[in-house]
């Protein structure tokens, strides 16, 4: 019904011109940097703690995997704060970071990446924690006993056979970023070409300009729904 | 040149122990029921499954000392591994999984099509895994562990995955390619009639122990467990012997050759005669009993008997329905004394 809503209402005859608009653009062209940065940050952080999670054998394992999970259930505005409590100028890491390097990351377009990177990567976790656990580790002991070190089973024969989890991984991942607000108005701020991604110039738009906000609302809609869709298929036969 | 293990390992409820000397060039068949250790001690000589104690030598280098603490890992093996469910990696193509470990071990690559051409399959070096059948992926796998010349081949249950009709044909084929191969080879197996294709030397495994070890034919001749009786078909006890007779449970059974203590006792169900009435005469060793099953093979019968010693007896399909074994009747079992084979326990 919503969606309902939106599709009747859209000002389909301007809706190109506002889509034009210098201000949407720089929106969607800054969404689109920063959810595909946050997913590359995701994939380089999140691989790794995926493997950890399904292979390593360590105390508070179960505990490192709550955490991980956390800033799925958590309000993302509480992951701003807790953002802005660890990286802002008088936050425990945030406070070294500008005293070592003049790192500032709140309201930047790097605390954005940050924000959604931490909102969006339980999803490529979890994916590929998932897709490292159902995979049959048998391959990767005939790997070893046909000569390959460690090294090589992994990117020979672990990895490639999880990429289809990592692609899906991603995919969750990057759209989840794409559709994030309150962390990153929460920790990042709402400057539009430096942090105001798509989501947040929906809400402003909707004070000013409601067709704009309209319009940009359909086209999140359109990719999050080209992404269920694509990723449904793939999800039935996996399980 | 030769393979000497001696292994400890306990893993959930097996308790392994075993002590096996392979000389170069020998085809050994580990022979046992599921569960007795035959893939776990595979896995140790694999550097697959780390030893508890002993040690595993192969031509002279230490591989594995576990009071040492020496433990080479597998991928520095010179060892190749077909196992059960062939393992093929499904994202590469028949030819990249057959390269795969001369990639790895610095080998030339080129060799791998020589290999899949010798076990036939060259047409289908760019086939994936999932397309192949049973008896292919069989062979895939097998050029796969050779190409990368190991010095020690092992086989998990190599046929087992395969259906009947191939099976037997696979076998043959395999035999072959064993046989060009120079290095030491274990077959784990629940298959008799394959470690006697297969072998030159069965090894029996149970509940973690080797239990008889020797040619096929000394193993099923006599047999010391009831796991090889039953796959060697023939009738087992064990008993006292004393003055040319054998007490079994409170039986006793007369033998020609004299024996002192603890013996196994065999008799060939062939050898165990069935009578309506009493027999009179030669055989030494007469009792009652009752027919408490039947299993048809063509025209010959088992039947299993119960009475003072249980007793399996093989007769024709006309002496069941004469003497009414399918209706459970009760008949006179007897067994001449040279037909009780003693051997010491």
């Amino acid at each position: 019904m919503p969606l309902l809503g939106l599709v009747v209402r859209a000002p389909w005859a301007d809706g190109l011109r506002e889509l034009g608009a210098p201000e949407s653009l720089d929106a969607l062209k800054l969404s689109l940097v920063c959810s595909l940065s946050a997913t590359a940050l995701a994939l380089v952080l999140g691989v790794p703690l995926a493997w950890l999670q399904a292979r390593a054998e360590f105390r508070g394992r179960s505990l490192l995997r709550a955490l991980t999970t956390l800033p799925m259930v958590l309000p993302p505005v509480v992951g701003g704060v807790a953002l802005l409590l660890a990286f802002g100028r008088q936050g425990l890491l945030g406070h070294f970071l500008f005293d070592a390097f003049g790192v500032r990351l709140p309201f930047t377009t790097a605390g954005a990446i940050l924000a959604e990177t931490f909102v969006s990567m339980p999803f490529l976790v979890i994916t590929v924690e998932a897709g490292l656990r159902s995979m049959n580790r048998r391959l990767e002991e005939a790997a070893r006993t046909l000569g390959a070190g460690r090294w090589r089973v992994l990117t020979r024969v672990t990895l490639p056979l999880i990429a289809p989890s990592i692609f899906s991984g991603a995919v969750l991942c990057w759209s989840r970023a794409l559709g994030e607000f309150g962390a990153t108005i929460t920790f990042a701020g709402n400057f539009p070409g430096r942090t105001q991604t798509l989501p947040l110039a929906v809400y402003l738009l909707l004070e000013t300009r409601p067709e704009a906000a309209v319009m940009l609302s359909l086209v999140l809609v359109a990719v999050s729904l080209a992404v269920l869709v694509g990723l449904r298929d793939r999800y039935l036969v996996a399980r | 040149m030769s393979l000497e293990v001696s292994a400890r390992v306990r893993l959930g409820s097996l308790d392994l122990d075993v002590e096996l000397a392979v000389a170069d060039g020998e085809v050994v068949a580990l022979l046992g029921p599921n569960g007795a250790g035959k893939s776990t001690l595979l896995r140790v000589l694999a550097g697959l499954q780390p030893l508890d104690g002993g040690r595993v030598v192969l031509d002279g280098a230490v591989l594995d000392d576990a009071e040492a603490g020496r433990f080479v890992p597998p991928e520095r093996r010179p060892v190749g591994f077909v196992f059960q469910d062939y393992l093929l990696f499904p994202h590469l193509t028949v030819l990249d999984n057959v390269e795969f470990g001369l990639r790895s071990r610095g080998l030339p690559p080129a060799r791998a099509r020589e290999w899949l051409a010798r076990v036939g399959l060259g047409e289908l070096a760019s086939a994936r895994p999932a397309a192949l059948s049973g008896g292919q992926a069989q062979r895939v796998a097998l050029a796969r562990a050779l190409a990368t010349d190991p010095r020690l081949l092992l086989l998990d249950e190599p046929l087992a995955a395969l259906d009947a009709s191939s099976r037997a044909a696979l076998r043959r084929e395999l035999k072959r390619h064993l046989e060009s191969f120079g290095g030491i080879r274990l077959v784990v197996t629940h298959d008799p009639v394959e470690a006697a294709a297969l072998a030159d030397r069965v090894v029996v495994l149970e509940a973690g122990r080797v239990l008889q070890s020797g040619s096929h034919q000394d193993i099923t001749a006599r047999p010391r467990s009831r796991y090889v009786a039953d796959l060697a078909g023939v009738n087992l006890w064990r008993g006292i012997a004393a003055a040319g007779q054998v007490r079994i449970d409170g039986a006793t059974l007369a033998a020609i050759e004299p024996h002192q203590g603890e013996v196994f006792v065999t008799v060939q169900p062939r050898a165990v005669a069935l009578f309506r009435n009493r027999p009179d005469g030669t055989p030494r060793n007469v009792w009652r009993g009752r027919a408490a099953g039947v299993d048809y093979l063509g025209d010959r019968a088992r039947v299993r008997l119960e009475g003072t010693l249980p007793i399996v007896a093989e007769v024709s399909r006309a002496a069941v329905d004469d003497l009414g074994l399918a209706g459970g009747a009760e008949v006179w079992i007897a067994v001449k004394a040279a037909e009780v084979e003693v051997y010491p326990a």
